[in-house]
């Protein structure tokens, strides 16, 4: 195996996890698996362009790619789809009575009821572990702007707790797939 | 929440994800097995590329030849992506292929890469393609070097309630010019919740399908019977076996 190899694999048992949970929460658990290895594929080709840590050059790169997956968009455009998203990865330790589960379906309602761009600010801290700086590289922004971000990102919050989002959306009503062979076209 | 919001958000964090083992090892195996493209400065890559395709077309002429493979531009191919006929094809929409990416790639038969690329157009609208390519074809942006493995297809979304194998019939054209005298199979099933799946050929070899957009694509060598069938295995996140097909 060349050092390249090696360092790359090193790279994957360390940091492929936390591509996943970053994705599950994204686009659910069974198209996290293929954010993880089109994120790790891209990094491969690119990887003499990849930064020792690489955690925010790959969360950037598995960013893109969760904007690509269409299906992840259109569970993103509901907030019951958000609500769904976010249970299925947050942490299960706080549901242990009647009134913690409570707190914690409240909780991630409120989180679900943020923009996109203030979530993601407050879960790459507090969820992801990232450092600002990094956290600041994975959104495209500079470490101020992404300071002030979590900081209305936190108000923001603070008046979705003072004023709760109304009844949850329904879930939107999946089309079913038109497979097409194309070989007839070319 | 915003009482403690530091701490309501730490006790929600969720535990670390533990990738499954088989998995793991598998695509790890299946990235490492294309090659690594060198990065150049950005004035000297459209210059690289084309002296790239030209080595294909005189160096790998060759290797094109002797494994059926042929240079030819991913775009041209796949150009019917774009053209779209509403009376025939309602809902369909318009796929530039220029705009395609490599989504998944994994070792394929002889010293060639099993590659899925794929491209979106509007309302998610995404078509995509299984190829056997050659390594040096993996440099590209695009491959360039290729068989088109099983024809292209192009869906606006799986199906929710889609389970492992659906499809009834399970997909598979033969490919006997991919490699010379080699019988290599190709197919493609719906993934359901299944997040790894392997195709074991009747030869005993395991080969990991590649998981994409709500469908597993993957290949093998040789024609199944009684004795010695090619057989299907879906496995959740965790681990545990979500189906079995005998082809």
């Amino acid at each position: 195996m060349s050092t390249d190899q090696e360092r790359f694999s090193r790279c994957w048992h360390s940091d492929a996890p936390r591509v996943l949970a970053y994705a599950r929460r994204h686009v659910g658990v069974h198209d996290a698996h293929d954010v993880v290895s089109e994120t790790f594929l891209v990094a491969w080709r690119r990887w003499s362009e990849v930064p020792d840590p690489a955690i925010a050059w790959l969360l950037v790169t598995a960013r893109r790619v969760v904007g690509n997956q269409h299906r992840s968009a259109r569970r993103r455009h509901a907030l019951a789809d958000r609500i769904a998203l976010l249970d299925g990865v947050a942490s299960v330790e706080d549901r242990t009575t009647p009134e913690t589960a409570l707190r914690r379906g409240e909780a991630l309602e409120q989180l679900a009821s943020l923009t996109e761009d203030h979530r993601e600010a407050l879960l790459l801290i507090s969820w992801d572990g990232l450092t600002t700086d990094q956290a600041a590289t994975v959104l495209g922004l500079r470490p101020p702007a992404f300071r002030r971000r979590v900081s209305r990102a936190r108000a923001a919050l603070a008046r979705i707790a003072e004023d709760p989002p109304g009844p949850r959306a329904s879930p939107p009503v999946h089309p079913l797939a038109v497979p097409v062979t194309l070989k007839e076209l070319r | 929440m915003t009482r403690d919001l530091t701490t309501t958000l730490e006790a929600l964090r969720p535990e670390e994800d533990q990738l499954d083992e088989q998995w793991s090892r598998m695509t790890l195996a299946s990235i490492l097995a294309t090659r690594v493209a060198p990065s150049r400065p950005r004035k000297y890559r459209a210059a690289g590329v084309a002296a790239g395709a030209l080595g294909v077309a005189l160096v790998g002429g060759g290797v094109a030849t002797a494994a059926g493979l042929s240079p030819q531009s991913f775009v041209d191919a796949f150009r019917g992506w774009a053209v779209v006929s509403p009376e025939s094809e309602p809902g369909r929409q318009a796929v530039d292929p220029a705009d395609a990416r490599r989504v998944a790639t994994a070792a394929g038969p002889g010293d060639t890469v099993f590659t899925l690329v794929a491209a979106s157009g509007r309302n998610g609208f995404t078509c995509v393609a299984a190829l056997f390519e050659t390594r040096a074809s993996t440099d590209a942006a695009l491959p360039n070097e290729f068989i088109d493995a099983n024809g292209s297809s192009c869906a606006a979304s799986p199906p929710a309630d889609a389970r492992f194998g659906d499809m009834g019939a399970v997909d598979v054209q033969r490919q006997p010019d991919v490699l010379g005298a080699r019988d290599v199979r190709v197919l493609s099933i719906w993934a359901g919740p299944a997040t790894r799946a392997v195709v074991r050929a009747p030869d005993g070899v395991e080969h990991p399908m590649l998981r994409f957009d709500g469908r597993f694509y993957g290949w093998f060598e040789g024609k199944g019977d009684a004795t010695a069938p090619v057989v299907l295995v879906g496995y959740t996140a965790d681990g545990a076996e979500v189906g079995r097909t005998r082809l």
